[in-house]
């Protein structure tokens, strides 16, 4: 099989986990700053520390052949933190964009144009980026803990340990908090070490809850006409990524979605392409593997909503004004400025352990939360 | 109505055009940009002055630079990197396999017989080009 029929096979997994699951990044974050609620972002989560596990494996075998580590710098942070405010004005990621789109969505057609209009101003802007944005802001060369002097599935079980760890201290002080234990606190440490206790049990619990309700068998109909877990696809998000890096390489979808666009124009004119020095140097004049996972990852999206009956064509509406588009034209810059997107440096960067997509992933992560803040304040 | 807005509309594209324009001018003849690792570029010496002027190459990666001396002295290049030095006697070409710094930004390479001076610019291409990954792959 060829690359790029195999890119297609793996961005339908992507596309079908995605929809199925109803994953989305501005929502997993939103929610939790919000409201503490972990349900669509303990898939996400799910996901990035399998992919972790099976990566570091992956890294001890073949090196980093395969992984993106580019050189890292404020410029990251900077356009994380753009891209992260986007995502909450437009009220969505740059994925679940992609997936809402498949499945019929007039509004997060906006989205998408904002995101094509963000694309092209950093097109424009291409010939001064090198010298006035990213070498100025230019801090190391690009690595990844997993260079680290033990085995990478060392590093990959004590970063996950730690995230779990801390997932279940905040999860555990959340439940306290509802129940009202945590006031009767009287040393702050014992109560930390009290809702790790009881984080971790709770999150035991539902992996048992979990699997006993996938053993006791699963009516087919009725789950390919209902969403799934957010776990479920997490870990089908994981297994197809990890199927993806053993026959190309880790996927991004900002890249080759503006790959895309150059191609686009590039298809109807040279000239036209030209006028944009961003766009012109993204062009190839042939369909890479990674442009083909984009085009699976909406036929996935487009077939999983279709069975769902999910799919229905609906036009935007105005009572959301001006958000979806300027929100998208933010997840456009934001995307070239760090660069990349929620995946590219949330999930893949997170996952291989890349210094750049952590710093990038942090500023996507304080983006969103200043704006869920400032936002959902605005509004009461 | 409608009249305003292809007016709108054409003083955005004359705006767009007009930018896009200034972009591409911005580039200068005297420049050249290589985005490609074991890129070679071919740079005249006449009357002590360097053309093109500067080279904007990926950071971390290896050009080949070819200099010809179309003078009838000798010119010795230094650069303010690692240990580049080359002699280019008259009426010849040296080539020299330049591994540009990591550390992007501008680094020059002088030459000892007049004031002109080659910039070479280390450009953090791995993320100027975003995150494409199919390129890089081996």
């Amino acid at each position: 099989m060829s690359d790029l029929a195999f890119a297609l096979l793996a961005g339908v997994g992507f596309g079908v986990f995605f929809q199925k699951g109803r994953l989305c990044y501005a929502s997993a974050l939103s929610d939790f700053f919000l409201f503490r609620s972990s349900r669509v972002g303990g898939g996400i989560l799910l996901a990035t520390l399998l992919t972790t596990l099976s990566w570091s494996g992956a890294y001890l075998l073949g090196g980093e052949a395969g992984f993106w580590l580019p050189s890292w710098g404020w410029y990251g942070l900077i356009g994380g933190a753009i891209f992260g405010v986007g995502m909450i004005l437009a009220g969505a990621c740059l994925t679940s964009t992609l997936w809402r789109v498949a499945s019929g969505s007039g509004q997060y057609a906006l989205v998408l144009g904002g995101v094509v209009v963000g694309f092209f101003l950093t097109g424009l802007a291409h010939p001064w980026l090198a010298e006035w944005y990213f070498t100025p802001l230019w801090l190391g060369t690009g690595t990844t803990a997993f260079v680290a002097p033990v085995p990478a599935p060392v590093v990959a079980v004590v970063f996950v340990s730690l995230v779990v760890a801390a997932y279940a201290g905040v999860a555990g002080s959340t439940k306290r908090q509802f129940d009202g234990s945590i006031d009767d606190d009287r040393v702050r440490i014992d109560g930390l070490f009290e809702s790790f206790r009881v984080g971790l049990m709770g999150l035991l619990e539902g992996t048992r809850q979990y699997v006993c309700a996938r053993t006791s068998g699963i009516d087919v109909s009725r789950a390919l006409r209902r969403p799934w877990d957010p776990r479920t696809c997490g870990i089908g998000i994981a297994l197809t990524a990890t199927l993806w890096l053993g026959v190309s390489s880790v996927w991004t979808v900002s890249g080759p979605l503006e790959d895309w666009i150059a191609f686009g124009f590039g298809t109807i004119s040279t000239d036209l392409l030209e006028t944009v020095p961003g766009l012109a140097v993204s062009y190839s004049g042939s369909v890479s593997p990674g442009m083909g996972v984009i085009a699976g990852f909406l036929l996935g999206a487009f077939i999983a909503a279709l069975v769902g009956g999910d799919f229905d064509l609906s036009a935007p509406t105005r009572s959301a004004g001006v958000a979806p588009v300027a929100g998208g034209v933010l997840m456009g810059v934001g995307a070239n400025l760090a660069p990349g997107c929620n995946v590219t440096n949330l999930y893949t960067g997170v996952a291989s352990l890349s210094v750049h997509g952590i710093v990038a992933g942090s500023g996507i992560v304080l983006g969103a939360y200043a704006s869920t803040r400032l936002l959902f304040r605005a509004r009461g | 109505m409608a009249l305003n807005r292809r007016h709108l509309l054409g003083v955005l594209a004359v705006g767009i055009g007009s930018a896009v324009s200034g972009c591409l001018d911005a580039l200068g003849e005297g420049d050249a940009t290589t985005d490609e690792p074991d890129h070679r570029t071919t740079v005249a010496i006449r009357d002590g002055t360097f053309a093109p002027r500067s080279l904007d190459a990926a950071a971390g990666h290896e050009v080949t630079l070819v200099f010809e001396n179309h003078d009838e002295r000798a010119h010795v290049l230094r650069g303010d990197f690692a240990a580049f030095e080359v002699r280019v006697p008259p009426g010849k070409a040296v080539s020299r396999v330049v591994t540009v710094p990591d550390k992007p930004g501008e680094y020059a390479i002088d030459c000892s017989a007049s004031s002109g001076q080659f910039e070479l610019t280390a450009v953090p291409e791995d993320v100027l080009g975003g995150c494409r990954l199919d390129e890089t792959d081996e």
